[in-house]
């Protein structure tokens, strides 16, 4: 399988001159396609930053970021913006969908932007509606959805364009646990049905459960990563990673 | 840090959000400044012909103008001021949660007050001063005068009121300041960002119903007023008035609706790029502000209306300026040998007139309004209760009042020799004998019976006059007047000159304004005089009033747009993740600001294409007109000041959603 994104050598610095905080440090990683990929750790582990830099939000101090072989730091204007629409497709925390329109034109707009043919589009969106399980909300606005509903439109809206990367930050973090256990369903349906290749970066164990690999951050720098096996169950899987979350929050020895 | 800092930071930090703030107060206080300025200025009293009382009058009512404008200008500041307030609620819930009590929170805001305040006044002053030497000029050119002892000079009264009322402003502005933050809970200064309009949703097909109506109204109003103007009654101009105002509000109403309905279902523009958004939230905007864009649309037609029909008025006064003070001067005088009458009192006509012309003017008891009225006569007393309907009317002779018409370089009449002719130029009363004429109502004079030779009035002058309401001369053939048994005596003279110099001009002026009794007299100057007197007002209210009511209307909208921009700001983050380049984003805003400033302008424009037919018809029925010159000044106060507006808006929504 081809590698999607590669992450080489990755720093990054906050601050100036004799007051130099580093918030990624020498972290190195590779995704390929069709992977489902967790980034787990603490708060101030640098896992948004590292989103922040792959999702061309922010830029690194030093080291590379390869999407689909291409450096995207090379990127600019004109550029960046086609890269953007046509490689990346984004899920956040706070739904960022816009209220002013309904639920069918916020997916739309995705690929209207592209400018995709009329004909496409709404078979497009039945298609992807149908598999996340929105199609009858489909015509209502943001404020008449619950927020289970809206992150599933913006997962929808995230994926319906066929990026190479999905990129999902904290998706779960404003959700219950029925519909985060709802739109992580969904999320995986894309991994397994669309082929969808995710990154989502998240600190709630029962979500990142269902990503195939977790990386563990730790200041800036990869502390572990697990695999799950083809064989193994969630359950186990879930286990597994509360093991490591456990040893990545409680190290006994630093206490002093 | 001092308080004082702390503003001074406040305001460097948000000067995105006080460009439009600031810009307003430095206009209002411009304006003011500028027509309170320039009404003492010298050029004013030459321009009223150093008539003091024209002056005077003219400071009366630009003074009594201002009262309304401050109440605008202060609504209008308070308006903007609030929507700074509500931005940095948060920030002063944070100055308190940080210990600052309340009073020294009020202080920060004084010292923003003052610092504002202090800049745009003195900016607002040293533009109006210029400005108001620029109004000088075109009211010099306007008028035609000579700039040659043309000075700067500074009115100190229209220092000490604008500084007046503004600061009276600023001071309740600050005071309504300090109450919204000691009213205010912590908790509710510190989320206030948070809270959004609630979304007004829209039944569609009520709305669609309801732009229906609201355009058949508007069309039957337009087209009633401005194709049909001059059949109108008062009630059913009224009427159509009242049907406009509240069409319009309908219209903004439902106009969200019909759009967001007819932009989706076209569904290949809709579906391209940013479209859908940008027509969202083009409607969502409407719809939430409905009430404000109809008051602005309103404001605007007000507006234009003034512009461009104000300046008609004033060239339509200065056309009949033309028209009817053909010569330096005219008289009624009683007395039937006008020779011998300036040769007593010391005036012989050849000493101070270059030309001039003598006719006598007859009366007979047969010819009276009430046998020119004939059929017509209880129509007349109808409309002129206190009439006199016997008292006889002036006669001429054919040949001689032609004699008039050369003088007055107008063309001839021509009739036969049992016809007859009436001159006047009082269009109500004109009207009423119209029908008579038309009706060949016969006058019978020394036997001869006489059809009339047109079937109207005709509208001209014999005597000068500021208003058009002489009682009018009737002119009979020579040959009756000649005939043996000729009822008709003379009863005065009729006298026209034109001045040999300014100065003869006006030494026999002042003989003749000790006759009173003995010749009824008009100049040129007088009438020249009152006329500009009255026109230099009307102009300048109707630009002072259109040039606030633009300020208003620009700002209120610029307002709307930039809170609407912080709300939205995370739109256009949203759009920028799923793949919106810059440019279709700064397209996006430009378009949403754009068709926001544009959308009231837009019916505003119709209505004043009616508005204008309505009043041009009005004015055609007097004197032909201009407007030309009108809707080029309306077309440059709105590229000034409503681009002015639009663009400092563009830039300010910019650098709030960042692109």
């Amino acid at each position: 399988m081809s590698v999607i994104l590669e992450v080489q050598n990755a720093e990054k610095y906050y601050g100036n001159k004799g007051n130099i905080s580093p918030a990624l440090n020498d972290l190195s990683f590779s995704v390929s396609e069709g992977e489902f990929v967790g980034i787990m750790g603490a708060s101030g582990s640098g896992k948004t930053t590292l989103l922040n830099c792959i999702s061309t939000i922010d830029t690194l101090s030093a080291g590379r970021v390869l999407i689909k072989d291409k450096n995207i730091a090379t990127l600019k204007g004109k550029d960046l913006d086609r890269f953007r629409a046509e490689c990346l497709g984004f899920i956040f925390q706070d739904f960022n969908l816009l209220d002013t329109m309904t639920a069918r034109e916020n997916i739309a707009l995705a690929l209207s932007v592209r400018g995709e043919e009329l004909s496409k589009i709404d078979v497009k969106i039945e298609d992807i509606a149908k598999l996340l399980g929105i199609s009858e909300i489909l015509d209502k606005f943001p404020y008449e959805m619950s927020g289970g509903q809206k992150q599933r439109v913006a997962a929808a809206r995230a994926v319906v364009t066929d990026p190479e990367l999905v990129l999902a930050d904290e998706p779960t973090g404003a959700l219950d646990s029925k519909s985060s256990k709802a739109l992580m369903e969904s999320l995986g349906k894309l991994n397994t049905e669309r082929h969808s290749t995710i990154l989502m970066v998240t600190h709630d164990t029962f979500s990142a459960s269902y990503a195939g690999r977790i990386l563990f951050i730790k200041d800036g720098k990869i502390f572990t990563e697990i695999v799950k096996d083809e064989n193994e169950t969630r359950k186990d899987f879930f286990r597994r990673i509360v093991d490591v979350t456990t040893v990545l929050g409680g190290e006994l020895d630093e206490i002093v | 840090m001092r308080s004082f800092d702390i503003a001074l930071k406040n305001i460097k930090k948000s000067r995105s959000d006080y460009s439009i703030y600031f810009f307003t107060l430095i206009l209002g206080v411009t304006i003011f400044y500028m027509f309170n300025a320039v009404g003492t200025q010298g050029i004013m009293k030459k321009a009223m012909c150093s008539s003091n009382t024209a002056v005077d009058n003219f400071v009366t009512v630009i003074g009594m103008v201002s009262v309304a404008v401050v109440i605008i200008f202060g609504l209008l500041i308070i308006y903007a001021n609030n929507f700074l307030i509500k931005r940095r609620k948060k920030e002063f819930g944070i100055y308190m949660l940080l210990g600052m009590n309340s009073s020294k929170v009020a202080r920060i805001l004084l010292y923003e007050t003052c610092i504002v305040g202090f800049f745009s006044l003195v900016i607002g002053i040293l533009l109006g001063m210029v400005a108001s030497q620029c109004l000088s000029v075109i009211v010099a050119k306007m008028f035609m005068m000579d700039l040659s002892d043309f000075k700067f000079d500074i009115s100190v009264q229209a220092l000490e009121k604008t500084l007046l009322c503004f600061i009276g402003i600023y001071i309740v502005v600050f005071l309504l300041n300090k109450r919204s933050v000691k009213k205010n809970k912590l908790i509710d200064l510190l989320t206030a960002s948070k809270k959004s309009e609630k979304e007004v949703l829209k039944n569609s097909s009520a709305s669609l119903a309801l732009f229906a109506i609201s355009i058949v109204g508007l069309v039957y109003a337009w087209i009633r007023v401005g194709f049909d103007g001059e059949n109108l009654t008062i009630k059913a101009f009224l009427i159509c008035v009242v049907m406009g105002f509240v069409c319009t509000f309908l219209f903004f109403r439902s106009a969200g609706g019909f759009l967001q309905k007819a932009g989706s279902s076209c569904r290949k523009f809709y579906t391209k790029g940013l479209n859908a958004f940008v027509v969202r939230q083009f409607t969502a905007g409407v719809n939430t502000s409905s009430i404000s864009m109809a008051v602005i649309s309103l404001l605007l037609f007000l507006a234009l209306l003034f512009f461009s029909t104000g300046f008609s008025i004033r060239n339509y006064f200065n056309a009949r300026l033309g028209n009817h003070t053909p010569v330096d001067i005219t008289m009624d005088l009683f007395s039937l040998e006008p020779d011998s009458f300036f040769e007593e009192h010391d005036i012989p006509m050849d000493e101070w007139s270059s030309d001039h012309l003598m006719i006598p003017i007859y009366k007979e008891e047969e010819v009276t309004l009430r046998t020119l009225l004939g059929n017509h006569i209880e129509e007349a007393s109808e409309t002129f209760r206190m009439a006199e309907w016997d008292s006889m009317v002036g006669v001429m002779s054919l040949s001689e009042y032609n004699l008039i018409e050369d003088m007055y370089g107008r063309d001839r009449i021509e009739m036969n020799d049992d016809q007859y002719a009436f001159i006047l130029d009082f269009d109500l009363m004109g009207e009423i004998v119209n029908g008579a004429l038309r009706d060949g109502n016969k006058l019978k004079v020394s036997g001869a019976e006489l059809s009339p030779a047109y079937d109207h009035v005709i509208p001209e002058c014999v005597l000068m006059s500021g208003m058009e309401a002489n009682l009018g001369i009737v002119i009979l053939p020579d040959r009756v007047l000649a005939s043996p048994e000729c009822g008709l005596e003379q009863v005065s003279s009729f006298i026209a000159a034109n001045y040999a110099s300014e100065e003869a001009g006006a030494s026999a002026e002042s003989v003749l304004s000790e006759l009173e009794d003995d010749v009824f007299y008009t100049t040129k100057n007088e009438i020249r005089s009152s006329s500009i007197g009255m026109t230099v007002i009307i102009v300048f209210v109707v630009l002072y009033l259109g040039i606030v009511f633009v300020i208003s209307s620009a700002a209120i909208i610029g307002l709307k747009m930039l809170s609407d921009s912080i709300d939205s700001a995370s739109h256009f983050t949203i759009l920028k993740n799923i793949g919106a380049s810059t440019h279709d984003r700064k397209k996006a805003l430009f378009t949403r600001v754009f068709s926001f400033f544009m959308f009231p302008l837009a019916l505003a424009i119709i209505d004043t294409f009616f508005g204008v037919r309505f009043v041009k018809g009005f004015m055609n029925a007097i004197g032909m007109i201009n407007m030309a010159q009108g809707i080029a000044l309306s077309l440059f106060i709105m590229v000034l000041i409503y681009g002015g507006y639009f663009l400092t808006t563009y830039e300010g929504c910019r650098k709030i959603v960042g692109i």
